[in-house]
């Protein structure tokens, strides 16, 4: 007779079969989570639907919020199926720093997004993958760019495992809680709580880590480091030059003579 | 007679190699021209002004340039942005941008500047641009236009 978990050691080999057609099925479809399907394992062996996702809808939201455009690389991403992490890093010379970080954060609150962080004038903000450029070229113009990264992290394959192994151990799930209605000792039954217990913390850790790429993705970070304009010395506080005429050349200079 | 053509050509000579001869960028309006000394302002408050200025005897575009970076630099403490050459009516030219804070608001200031070696005395000519950041890429255009149609040196 084969006891409870004696049944669990072949689930392995049927799930593997089952996240086999999952992984096709999903790669043919070209997106992640976004088949608003049932959670629960289907009766049948070897068939797993993949679970519609709560967290999920939000990088589709945020994707429609705006029209993409076309071109740009969040919109070709999404266009091919592909879920990227876009990030970038400016160095910025400006006139007034607090000036550039109150328009940068006004700028990404006005395209959906928000302030992560502030250090001085270092700034981070989360805006939507889809408006990221139009927002990256923005901050450009705010002053000289004096240097600039920016990374394109493809997540695609990470995604997609992290939703077939949670989709696996649910399918788990389902079973030992089937299982768990037939136990007869309580042995057994101890077991099979034991490994609920574990499979349900399994689901959780990889839940979280499935939300935390969907933000990342639906998400793009933009980092501003300004840094100020060396302060002019004020006219009255220099020496003249010994060429009176460079005296009246400047920004200072020319306001006064307007 | 021959004096009189002589003294003719001289007038001439002086009128065509003084003032600057030149019209502020398309989207300004002059508010003041001497000859020598041109000034426009646009809309938006973006100031444009075009001068000449007499500099000694025996020095070129290389040393003035040198000169014009120094004094903002390290005399006026600014960071040059950008930096390009020019050509003006077939003169070396510079053309510098810096950011700035004059008049208590976020700014950029552009400068062109160009040596014309004369007959009667060499001059340096300054064109200057100073408007809010956010628009000053707007007249950036109207502005190179205007200089770059500023009087060849005769």
């Amino acid at each position: 007779m084969t006891t409870a978990l004696g049944r669990i050691d072949i689930w392995p080999v049927r799930l593997a079969r089952a996240g086999a057609l999952l992984l096709a099925a999903t790669v043919a479809g070209g997106c992640f989570g976004a088949s608003p399907t049932s959670s629960r394992a289907p009766a049948s062996e070897g068939m797993v639907v993949l679970q519609a996702t709560a967290d999920a809808a939000p990088i589709e939201a945020g994707m429609a919020r705006t029209k993409a455009p076309a071109g740009s690389p969040p919109a070709e991403a999404q266009a091919q199926g592909r879920m990227r992490i876009y990030t970038a890093q400016l160095v910025l010379l400006v006139p007034l720093v607090d000036e550039a970080v109150a328009r940068f954060v006004t700028l990404a609150e006005a395209e959906g997004g928000f302030l992560e962080r502030r250090d001085g004038g270092e700034v981070t903000c989360r805006v939507p993958a889809e408006r990221y450029r139009a927002v990256r070229d923005s901050l450009r113009a705010f002053g000289t760019v004096l240097n600039e990264a920016e990374q394109a992290q493809d997540v695609t394959r990470q995604y997609l495992d992290l939703e077939i192994r949670i989709a696996t151990a649910r399918a788990s799930r389902e079973r030992l809680l089937a299982l768990l209605e037939k136990a007869g000792d309580t042995k057994s039954l101890v077991e099979v709580e034991k490994e609920l217990r574990r499979l349900d913390t399994e689901i959780e850790q990889m839940e979280g880590e499935r939300r935390y790429l969907a933000q990342q993705v639906a998400l793009a970070t933009i980092t501003a480091s300004f840094r100020a304009q060396a302060p002019s010395v004020p006219p009255s506080q220099r020496r003249g030059s010994r060429f009176p005429w460079l005296d009246r050349v400047g920004p200072e200079p020319m306001l006064e003579g307007f | 007679m021959r004096s009189s053509i002589r003294l003719a050509a001289l007038a001439s000579l002086i009128l065509a190699t003084s003032g600057c001869a030149s019209a502020p960028p398309s989207g300004f309006v002059s508010v003041a021209d001497s000859g020598s000394d041109l000034r426009a302002v646009a809309p938006d408050d973006s100031l444009f002004r075009l001068r000449e200025f007499d500099v000694p005897a025996g020095s070129d575009f290389a040393f003035w340039l040198g000169a014009l970076k120094h004094e903002f630099v390290a005399r006026r403490g600014y960071v040059i942005a950008a930096e390009r050459s020019v050509e003006v009516g077939g003169a070396q030219g510079v053309e510098l941008t810096i950011e700035t804070a004059a008049g208590g608001r976020a700014g950029r200031y552009l400068v062109t500047a160009w040596f014309e070696p004369g007959f009667l005395g060499d001059e340096m000519r300054v064109a200057e641009y100073l408007a809010a950041s956010d628009v000053f890429d707007e007249h950036l255009d109207a502005v190179r236009t205007a200089i770059g149609s500023a009087r060849a040196p005769q």
